[in-house]
């Protein structure tokens, strides 16, 4: 049908089937800043739009309905290329980031303001409180108004939107919007879902009801007679190559132990057939007549099934190591099930998959029983976490084609490079014959670290020669992607009187699921990442990684630290509290300071011996102290209504910043023609800031605008190789490489200015804005450089590469304190306050940085409080949307919510920089049990802590 | 999907016993969002009206009226507006109806408990006639084709009404609306009960995703306080 509609002001014909979405259509009309997040649940709200000058989400209407009605996009914002006000101070603000739905709030914030000029606190809240903030939580869009309402009264912001660091430096740790952020903002065709052009193929998958089982046979010759069905692809037809997901260095510390589609599924939801087809209403029929025979094995959920006597093996085909095999591996090998897949190691990893041990590890310093034996106090506690899932907005997502012979794949991923080294395993072909373009990403946060689509998806392509577009849905995110690793973690912990903590001792069993993806360096993060905090004579750890039938484990924010910190500093309260000590006065008595010899790195290593090094730049204590002054720590709040108690906590913290001795970052830049410059860097920036990281390089090394710089990255034609976006590498090592590429061509730029003016190299410096100057006054622009070195007799393009190893930690340390009220009768928890510092040594752009702490918090709290997966006695997921599964919205922010910025300079990062996002998902859950246990007496151990939890610890029921 | 545009709810009520198959269509946010899609829509918006009017001391709700119209509507009791703001999404309350709404009868929803202690009233279309029923009378034997054409309330009722769920978006585990001595419980996923405080006593509760049953029998017994002067809150 036609319906004509007012569009962004114009009469508008838009044509579609009746009971189209209105957002599919908008989208196909060229509307492409309306988005889909939630496949039509009414919750997300990257499909608002204003309809009949209310706000709505789109995909709740339906074409028909949209007949002669008056409709606003995000497009309607623009004036031209020019965007308006509000989606500048968003930029300004940081709040610009993944930037999926970030069009749509910029489209509510501009619908209010225009409403209501003046709105408060409450009003914001209400306006932005259909739409689900992932990156960068709720905070800074209140400053986005606030920024707005200056700017229209005063001609110009009245309110900092940051701190500035360096006051040497002109664009590195000062606020100045990311470089990419205006057609983010602006819902510019920037996403995977834009690249794909018309007559593109689909592809469905048709997934495993069972949770554990036998495929013994796939017939789809009837599915394959269907009209518009290219290929069906099954464990009898794909390769039988063998591999992992895990975007991790090579060889990674996880076993290869799948094929594309295997021959026995191990999840509710596993791949069982690949249709590609003409559309999905054809690929969804083709699937209806898939004929499967299924041979059901018992399956295991838990950590504690895993390891039981005689428990169904998840894997139990064949062991193979590519090096450092067993000397019983033969006879090991004697009971293996020829009917399933291989498991292959790259080296060893500890595992025993004959008992479901995907991984393990063991390590420590000192004497653990003689620390015990001095303690005058000792805690044995153990602690859940549960399966959490990332929530990316734009859910996984891959298209391509053939493009000159060549695969091409446009992705959605953090790790370009891993993704053509393992697509270009699978399809059998080498690494020139693949191209991987990282378009923006619109949320990873770690599950774009596995490759979890792009293998079939390249696999087909290859296969087909078709351009095949891929897209999960979101229930798909929720039980064939990757999550939280949930863990069993048994803390043992000894103190004495005096507050010295004497000995601890980690037992961490982790759930891996089906597939041993990062199912070592996950697991390894919770003791790895917890007690190198600590400076403790005696400190041990077990760690044992568990296959399940769970859906899948994987890459997550903060890996296993964040559920590691939960374990180990609820351990430290809980020991405190027995000893009658303050347990702010205990962490202050037990961390490390700068200098200190961190000897518990030698038995960290990650399946390698790890290196002691010196604690470098710390601000931790600087952090602990004055976040407890924020907080009033010490003084006892009591709330008017006595079935509210109140409650105070903390966390100290730690992370990392990459990986040292196994990252590798690569850059170049170009000093083109007309005297700017194009950085061409290898790392992946998935809306956190890390291209304008690279530009900030450029920009301080060569002494020009920042507007003089732009930054291609990702492509792994186009630029040269990196490790990926994973491990809180990005500002380290990406922007390390870039430095590095800065002043390599800073030193070329001065040596061909040298041949130009003729004049010694240390006579010339250069001089902002863009020359080479002589010690004479004689200058020259870098285009004048640049357009006589690629003259007819020039010299060739200045081009500086720069790459980035190092044996060196540049570690962020941090304090989050919670400050929680909850209602004893009702079981009701509110945050109330929440305060986030952390030494991100120079923050190179600190708005970002904050907005990268107030959206892991957030989203951390979500994880304590609210998030869940929950499988049914089937292991079948029950909780695939959001409302569901539980997220957190502006509503659940903490009224009093503040990140702070601590100042320390580090030795080592670009500018010394340290990273900043992956430690802040570490602080809350810590922080907001210990409140809940200050404020009843009642330490949850599990997660997600709820009311039902504590009631029934207080006995209420 | 197939879509019908009736005019009349004679027309509406003809299709719906027709297609087994089928759902009413007023908002939307229910019957457009995931896993609630139907082969066969009727879309009741050719007839319902939307307005918010007062008669004598009743205040009649079209069917059709917005939650986010409700929750401000100074006319509209304010335990009514309470519950419609419940809805925690502004661009759910701009679309969902309270017709919508009080036909579903959902445990887990914003309204049921409220137009149930609230006393409110249906005038809906049985098939036969326009009928006025007390919504208590809906809730426990309404017929799927039945169509509410509008609400009408006392505009003095006032009260108390509180959801608890673990985050603002959430499924609530229950619900409760008080108005008076009149009290109203409902517990997801399925569980509604009314009368007087300790009718709660009587209701088959279940273990779902916002909780176990004890859990739920417990809230339901304290999710009310008296005050010192008796009220409730």
């Amino acid at each position: 049908m036609e319906i004509r509609a007012e569009i962004n002001g114009r009469s508008v014909v838009l044509s579609g089937a009746a009971d189209e979405r209105l957002r599919d259509v908008l989208y196909r009309s060229g509307y492409t800043s309306v988005r889909d997040s939630d496949d039509r649940e009414g919750f997300a709200g990257s499909d608002t739009i204003i309809f009949n000058d209310r706000l709505a989400y789109s995909n709740l209407i339906l074409l028909y309905q949209a007949e002669g009605a008056s409709i606003r996009t995000p497009e309607s914002l623009m004036d031209g290329r020019r965007i308006n006000d509000v989606q500048q101070a968003m930029i300004d603000a940081g709040v610009v980031q993944s930037a999926y739905n970030a069009p749509e709030a910029a489209l509510i914030l501009t619908y209010l303001l225009e409403k209501n000029p003046d709105p408060s606190k409450d009003d914001i809240k209400n306006a932005l409180s259909g739409i689900f903030i992932r990156d960068a939580g709720y905070e800074h869009y209140y400053l986005a108004v606030q920024l707005v309402r200056e700017k229209r009264i005063h001609g110009s912001y009245r309110t900092a939107v940051s701190p500035s660091f360096r006051s040497s430096l002109r664009v590195v740790g000062k606020p100045s919007g990311k470089i990419d952020a205006e057609p983010l903002v602006a819902g510019g065709k920037l996403f995977v879902e834009d690249r794909v052009e018309p007559g593109a193929f689909v592809m469905h998958i048709l997934r495993s009801p069972f949770a554990h089982a036998y495929v013994r046979s796939v017939d789809v010759t009837e599915a394959l007679g269907v009209d518009g069905v290219e290929d069906i692809i099954t464990a009898f037809n794909c390769p039988d190559v063998y591999y992992m997901q895990a975007g991790q260095g090579n060889p990674e510390p996880s076993p290869y132990d799948r094929r594309l589609i295997n021959r026995k599924v191990r999840h509710v939801g596993d791949r069982v057939a690949a249709i590609i087809a003409k559309d999905m209403e054809t690929a969804e029929k083709a699937a209806s007549l898939i004929k499967v025979v299924y041979d059901p094995i018992e399956p295991v959920f838990t950590v504690e099934e895993a390891m039981a006597e005689g428990a169904p093996l998840v894997h139990n085909g064949v062991v193979e190591y590519v090096s450092g095999a067993p000397d019983d591996l033969a006879e090991y090998n004697r009971s293996a099930d020829h009917d399933e897949e291989k498991v292959i190691y790259q080296f060893p990893l500890h595992g025993d998959i004959r008992k479901n041990i995907a991984a393990a590890a063991h390590g420590g310093i000192g004497d653990i029983d003689r620390g015990f034996s001095e303690a005058d106090a000792i805690v044995d506690e153990t602690y859940q976490t549960s399966q959490i899932q990332c929530t990316p907005l734009e859910p996984h997502v891959c298209y391509g084609h053939i493009d000159g012979g060549r695969l091409t794949l446009n992705c959605s991923t953090q790790v370009p490079y891993h993704v053509r080294r393992i697509v270009a395993t699978v399809c059998q072909i080498p690494e020139h014959k693949v191209h991987v373009i990282k378009e923006r990403v619109g949320g990873g946060y770690g599950s774009k670290q596995d490759i979890l689509v792009e293998d079939l998806v390249g696999y087909a392509v290859w296969k087909t020669g078709k351009s095949i577009y891929y897209r999960n849905t979101r229930a798909e995110e929720f039980y064939a992607n990757s999550t939280r690793h949930p863990m069993r973690i048994r803390v043992k912990m000894g103190g004495k009187k005096d507050g010295t903590i004497t000995a601890i001792y980690m037992d961490v069993r982790a759930n891996t699921g089906p597939y041993g993806n990062h199912c070592l360096t996950v697991p390894m993060n919770a003791s790895s990442k917890t007690l190198p905090i600590f400076r403790v004579d005696n400190m041990y750890y077990d760690l044992f990684t568990y296959y399940t039938n769970t859906p899948p484990a994987g890459a997550y924010q903060g890996y296993g630290a964040p559920k590691g910190y939960f374990a180990i500093v609820s351990a430290m309260g809980e020991l405190a509290m027995k000893l009658g000590i303050d347990p702010l006065e205990m962490a202050r008595k037990n961390i490390v300071e700068k200098g200190y010899m961190l000897e518990i790195l030698r038995g960290l290593g990650e399946g390698r011996e790890g290196v002691v090094v010196p604690v470098g730049s710390c601000g931790l204590r600087e952090a602990l102290d004055k976040g407890a002054e924020m907080i009033g720590w010490g003084k006892k709040e009591v709330a008017d209504d006595p079935d509210w108690k109140i409650g105070k906590g903390f966390a100290m913290i730690q992370q990392g910043s990459g990986l040292p001795g196994l990252d590798h970052s690569n850059a170049q830049v170009k000093l083109l023609t007309d005297g700017t410059f194009l950085v061409l860097s290898g790392g992946a920036d998935i809306g956190t800031g890390l291209d304008t990281i690279s530009a900030k390089c450029v920009s301080e090394i060569m002494k020009v605008p920042l507007e003089s710089v732009s930054v291609v990255s990702g492509d792994t034609d186009a630029c040269m190789f990196d490790t990926g976006a994973y491990a809180s590498s990005g500002t380290y090592f990406s922007g390390n490489a870039s430095l590095n590429a800065a002043k390599d061509l800073l030193k070329k730029t001065i040596a061909e200015a040298s041949l130009q003016l003729g004049v010694a190299e240390d006579e010339l410096s250069v001089e902002y804005p863009g020359y080479v100057v002589a010690k004479d006054g004689r200058k020259l622009s870098y285009y004048e450089i640049s357009h006589t070195a690629t003259s007819g007799t020039g010299r060739g393009q200045l081009i500086g590469t720069g790459s980035f190893t190092t044996p060196n930690f540049a570690v962020p340390y941090g304090a989050h304190f919670a400050e929680v009220a909850v209602n004893i009768r009702t079981g009701e928890i509110k945050v109330r306050k929440f305060y986030a510092l952390q030494d991100a040594a120079t923050p190179i752009n600190p708005e970002l940085a904050l907005c990268q702490m107030y959206g892991a918090v957030l989203k951390s709290i979500g994880h304590t409080l609210y998030e869940d997966m929950v499988l049914d006695k089937n292991g079948k997921c029950i909780t695939t949307t959001f409302t569901d599964y539980g997220v957190p919205m502006i509503q659940d922010a903490p009224d009093d919510m503040k990140a702070v910025l601590i100042d320390v300079n580090d030795d080592y990062g670009p500018f010394g920089a340290k990273s900043i996002s992956e430690i802040a998902c570490n602080g809350a859950a810590p922080a907001i049990a210990m409140a809940i246990a200050d404020a009843t007496g009642v330490w949850v151990r599990s997660w997600p802590i709820t009311g039902e939890k504590i009631l029934k610890a207080l006995g209420r029921f | 999907m197939r879509i019908h545009r009736p005019l009349t709810p004679e027309e509406a009520y003809g299709i719906r016993k027709e297609c087994r198959a089928s759902s009413y269509l007023l908002g939307g946010t229910y019957v457009l969002s995931i896993g609630h899609e139907r082969e066969d829509l009727i879309d009741l918006n050719g007839f319902i009206t939307s307005g918010i009017s007062e008669e004598g001391d009743s205040i009649i709700i079209g069917a059709g009226a917005k939650l986010e119209d409700v929750s401000a509507s100074s006319a509209v009791p304010p335990i009514i507006r309470k519950a419609a703001a419940g809805c925690p999404s502004l661009q759910q309350r701009n679309m969902a109806t309270i017709g919508g709404n009080a036909a579903l009868c959902l445990a887990d929803g914003y309204m049921t408990a409220a137009l149930l202690a609230a006393d409110a009233h249906v005038l809906l279309y049985d098939g036969d006639s326009t009928v006025n029923m007390p919504y208590r009378v809906y809730a426990e034997k309404h017929s799927p084709e039945w169509i509410i054409l509008s609400l009408s309330i006392a505009g003095s009722k006032d009260g108390s009404v509180k959801r608890i769920s673990r985050a603002s978006h959430m499924h609530a585990a229950v619900t409760a609306a008080v108005c008076g001595d009149s009290y109203a419980y409902t517990a997801s996923p399925s569980s509604i009960m009314y009368g007087n405080r300790d009718c709660y006593k009587d209701m088959d509760l279940e273990s779902d995703l916002t909780g176990s049953a004890e859990y739920k029998r417990y809230l339901l017994s304290v999710i009310f306080k008296e005050d010192r002067d008796g009220n409730q809150s």
